[in-house]
């Protein structure tokens, strides 16, 4: 790869992940000058004991904690003010956002309040408008989130805050607080995953720090992804469920893992068209958006390749490893990565009984609504190229034909 | 605020027992090796007069102190001698991290990869008393269990595996 | 991909690299709230007219408040003082480091002074002594080499009491590092190939020594590509903006890589023979990497073999039986070093035996290897070595490296 005349990147949360995470949150917590966290979750986190493990590795650390578990799912700017109201009443003077999406937006949204005026949650809506650094908050991923959660932004209803300010300064992954799986929301979440990071190889000016990132989402995702899904689908007897306990676990890591890798990707590339049209094709309500990009994902890659000339080969490397990659022709990486792709997806449309689908087709759009969906796209940016281009990646996708050169 | 509360966790008092237990007899077999291991001897000898360490875990976990005097004799001074100044203290992160080191999960190499424990103090003394630990480490411990401990199991002499670790042990319950 | 069991990675810094990107500073800074910032570079920048490119470039966006241009070599506590009174009396807000890692942990000690106040920079030594962000600073490397503007840590020299030591804390991490391809155009050939391969040791202990983790291992393995891809042709071609921007790139990857994953024992050898015997810390690196490899290949074969896809390409990679990769690897780093030793008109040493001072005078006697093994027990970054090393194993590896032979399979105890 040559390097482009210029390129940036910025991650600044730590990760830590693995075996006894939590156990470390404490210290984190101390070096980052916070000794009072709030928790803020939805009230599963408490249901299903995850409060009462982060309270276990709390244990011998000195500090208390507060725990706010009432997030429902249409929590709004009413909620903001309670917790803003709580967070500088009792004095606390970190976050930690326990959950995924609309959880961590919210305290994302409370976090720019606490850390300047409650007239910050006005003034600094839009691109880059918190121009001073935030209080600590530490982002603990519940294992059903997309790992936007990781990158710079929050919305809550209609409005929306981009800033790198809002990118936690700490990301902790502890097998434990990964939730009991939903088949589908691990399919969606690791599908917006692979999406973010695979995009980021044809971002304007590709480099190797977002391209470290992706591999290892995209690495993650391919290695890991069916295995979870075959391991919750199958019907098992008890004792085949506890084997089978311990590697999902691992997987399952490892997932989480991906989300939060591809979301420092997110962070630092512009969307691309895969994840724009999944999103503008989920707005209807009738189509999950990440699964929607996880179908476009081939067709706007192709695109890129075969219609703008772009050089993609080496986005096959994370997907099979470097063996089978290097044994594998240089004329024919794209095509067997493309493969790799779809293969995934179908493998995800028989795994899950149908439920994933295969194309946009599949997935309930009618062949009218494409072009709304284009328009609505093109409509960002006014290049006729553009439009061209979503309708021909829309199009493929419906019917699930590859795309050519 | 019906969704609210506060949670003060507790302690953990059978951990703590068993790790003050555990760092008793670290520290006292590091006392009964200065006397008996050639190496360990060598060891003390190049450290400064007056050198103390600490093993403990943040923020206020179970901890030992091994100092050697003007004489160059090693004591165990206990779990926390007040106005000791310290050469090299080692933390681990919290108590966790030391309950992993001594039910024998983590090793100190695993430990400190995995960014479990930090070093205070000079680093050329504290390579210096991981190196001690791992000697002891190896009189304590049966094979199987100390292999997992340290990066090389040793090839010692049959006299330093059979009669310099029967002595270290009694020393160590002594504490002579 | 391997995901470890627990694994912590951090890299806060802001990376902005590219052939004209000196130029952002002024508006970086504004970003941060600064808008006077105190340069801190050596004589060695300035008199190769770097910093006249930095001054030039920010000339007329920014007001530069103090330029302080005398960084000795291995700054101490005196010199941090010094400069961080200067920059008291000047008015500044924020720091730009120009230089390697003598400017970088220079300047990453006046930060803390004059962030926290006071004089004493010992009040700051011990873990999570500091306590909130400080001063803005911007690190522009102009060797290509360290890694320092994204590492956490910062060595500074304590001359009276004869001793150096080290600061710790992610509060020391530069803002932004500006990686510029000019700041490194100028270095002579033997300078580049030192610094490049301090750089490629990074990358390599990183991914093959006990800390390893996803993330720096993906930033190791760029930082190789690009070295291995670029490095003879900018010896060769020290104009080659490209390849200067590629091998300044992988130095930041590479830090990125160790800053987290950390090093082994080619650096603890490293640093010995560098403070008892005074030889260029990345001339030690590139003679010393072989061995580090061939000690430790009973327990990351695996890891060294995957490093050959980066430094040989995959041609190569494939070609060669997995079980023979691992010794490819060495032979590549091998045969890179004996081509660098060419292209600099031997300028470029092979063996310890080999290195020689200015007047030709060898600087690394045979004699002094004992001594060196003994300091090298010191090193903190033998902890992270996958295989244990004693004194003796210590010495039989100088000895090797002196002569420039292969280590002896049977020699080394493998646990
Ligand atoms: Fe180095």
């Amino acid at each position: 790869m040559t390097l482009p005349d210029r390129f940036e990147f910025f991650c600044p949360a730590k990760t830590a992940s693995g075996f006894k995470a939590l156990e470390h949150l404490p210290g984190d917590l101390e070096a980052l000058n916070a000794r009072r966290p709030l928790i803020i979750t939805d009230p599963s986190s408490t249901r299903e004991g995850r409060v009462q493990q982060i309270a276990k590795a709390f244990r011998t650390s000195g500090l208390t904690l507060g725990v706010y578990d009432g997030i429902g799912p249409d929590a709004g700017m009413d909620t903001v003010k309670d917790l803003f109201d709580l967070y500088l009443d009792r004095g606390f003077d970190a976050i930690l956002a326990l959950g995924s999406g609309p959880t961590v937006d919210l305290a994302k949204v409370v976090n720019i309040a606490v850390s300047g005026q409650p007239e910050d949650l006005n003034r600094c809506q839009g691109v880059d408008r918190i121009d001073h650094p935030l209080n600590p908050l530490v982002f603990i991923p519940a294992g059903s989130g997309t790992g936007t959660e990781c990158a710079g932004e929050a919305s809550l209803g209609d409005r929306t805050y981009c800033s790198a300010h809002l990118i936690p300064d700490l990301v902790t992954i502890d097998p434990r607080m990964i939730g009991d799986p939903a088949p589908m929301r691990i399919v969606s979440g690791a599908m917006a995953a692979l999406t973010h990071a695979a995009e980021a190889y044809v971002c304007p000016r590709p480099h190797p720090f977002a391209e470290s990132y992706a591999q290892l989402a995209i690495g993650f995702v391919m290695a890991h992804l069916l295995d979870v899904v075959r391991a919750v689908m199958a019907p098992k007897g008890k004792m085949a469920r506890l084997a089978d306990g311990f590697s999902l676990k691992k997987d399952r890591l490892a997932l989480v893992n991906a989300a939060c890798m591809a979301g420092y990707v997110y962070a630092n590339t512009p969307r691309g068209l895969a994840a724009r049209l999944g999103q503008a094709a989920g707005r209807g309500g009738e189509v999950d958006p990440a699964l929607a990009m996880g179908i476009l994902l081939p067709c706007a890659l192709e695109y890129h390749a075969h219609r703008q000339g772009r050089d993609l080969s080496r986005i096959l490397r994370p997907m099979v490893g470097l063996e089978r990659y290097c044994a594998t022709p240089a004329g024919q990486r794209f095509a067997a990565a493309m493969g790799s792709l779809r293969h995934l997806g179908n493998e995800l449309f028989v795994l899950t009984e149908t439920a994933v689908p295969r194309t946009l087709e599949d997935a309930g759009l009618t062949r009218n609504a494409l072009e709304a969906v284009a328009q609505s796209v093109a409509a960002q940016d006014p290049d006729e190229d553009l439009a061209r281009a979503c309708r021909t990646i829309l199009e493929h996708a419906f019917d699930g034909r590859p795309l050519t050169a | 605020m019906n969704d609210f509360r506060k949670i003060t966790p507790g302690g953990r008092p059978f951990t703590r027992i068993y790790l003050n237990v555990m760092l008793w007899f670290v520290g006292r077999a590091i006392q009964a090796a200065a006397r008996q291991d050639p190496a360990v001897k060598r060891e003390f000898a190049q450290l400064p007069e007056g050198f103390t360490f600490t093993l403990t875990a943040a923020p206020d976990g179970p901890s030992m102190v091994v100092s050697k005097d003007e004489t160059g004799r090693v004591t165990y001074l206990g779990r926390r001698p007040a106005n000791h100044p310290l050469n090299v203290k080692l933390t681990l992160k919290h108590m966790e991290g030391l309950f992993l080191l001594f039910t024998f999960r983590e090793s100190t190499a695993t430990a400190t990869a995995r960014d479990r424990l930090y070093v205070e103090g000079s680093l050329a003394e504290a390579c210096a008393v991981v190196r001690i630990l791992d000697i002891v480490q190896v009189y304590l411990l049966p094979k199987p269990v100390a292999r997992l401990a340290v990066k090389r199991y040793p090839r010692w002499s049959f006299k330093r595996h059979a009669w310099d670790r029967t002595l270290v042990l009694l020393r160590t319950v002594l504490g002579v | 991909m391997r995901l470890p069991d627990y694994y912590e990675y951090c890299c806060r810094v802001k990376i902005v690299a590219g052939h004209e990107v000196l130029e952002e500073i002024p508006a970086l800074l504004a970003r941060l709230h600064a808008g006077r910032p105190m340069i801190i570079t050596d004589p060695g920048v300035a008199a190769a007219g770097l910093l006249d490119v930095v001054t030039g470039a920010l000339k007329d966006r920014i007001a530069i408040g103090a330029v302080a241009d005398a960084v000795p070599p291995d700054s101490d506590l005196q010199a941090v003082s010094r400069l961080a009174r200067v920059y008291g009396e000047k008015g500044c807000d924020a720091i730009i480091a120009v230089g390697g890692g003598s400017v970088m942990d220079t300047a990453k000690g006046v930060n803390v002074l004059v962030s926290e106040g006071g004089e004493d920079l010992l009040a700051f030594t011990g873990a999570g002594a500091l306590k909130k962000r400080l001063k803005p600073l911007v690190a522009v490397p102009t060797t290509a080499g360290t890694g320092s503007e994204v590492t956490l840590v910062a060595v500074i020299a304590d001359h009276e009491n004869n001793r150096k030591i080290p600061f710790t804390s992610y509060f020391l991490l530069p803002d932004v590092a500006v990686v510029d391809s000019r700041m490194t155009l100028t270095l002579p050939d033997s300078i580049t190939a030192q610094t490049a391969m301090d750089a490629l040791c990074h990358a390599v202990e990183a991914y093959t020594c006990l800390a390893k983790n996803p993330v720096s291992d993906a930033c190791a393995l760029e930082a190789i590509s690009l070295i291995a891809g670029n490095l003879l042709q900018v010896v060769e071609n020290p104009g080659h903006r490209d390849g200067r921007l590629a091998l300044a790139t992988a130095a930041t990857l590479a830090g990125m890589a160790f800053s987290n994953a950390m090093v082994g024992m080619v650096h603890t050898l490293g640093h010995s023979v560098g403070a008892v015997c005074r030889v260029p810390h990345g001339t030690c690196m590139a003679i010393l990497l072989p061995y580090g490899l061939e000690y430790n290949m009973h327990k990351n074969g695996d890891e060294a073999g995957e490093l050959l896809y980066a430094l040989a390409g995959e041609a190569e990679f494939i070609r060669t039986p997995r079980d023979q990769r691992a010794q490819q690897t060495v032979a590549r780093i091998r045969a890179l070093n004996q081509a660098l030793h060419e292209a600099t008109g031997a300028r470029h040493p092979r063996t310890l035996g080999e290195v020689r001072d200015r007047d030709g005078k060898a600087l690394v006697p045979r004699g002094k290897l004992a001594d060196i093994a003994r300091v090298a027990q010191g090193d903190a970054s033998i902890f992270y070595n996958p295989e244990e090393l004693d004194v003796d194993d210590l010495l039989m590896v100088l000895e090797a490296a002196w002569a420039g032979l292969p280590l002896d399979p049977q020699r080394i105890k493998r646990g």
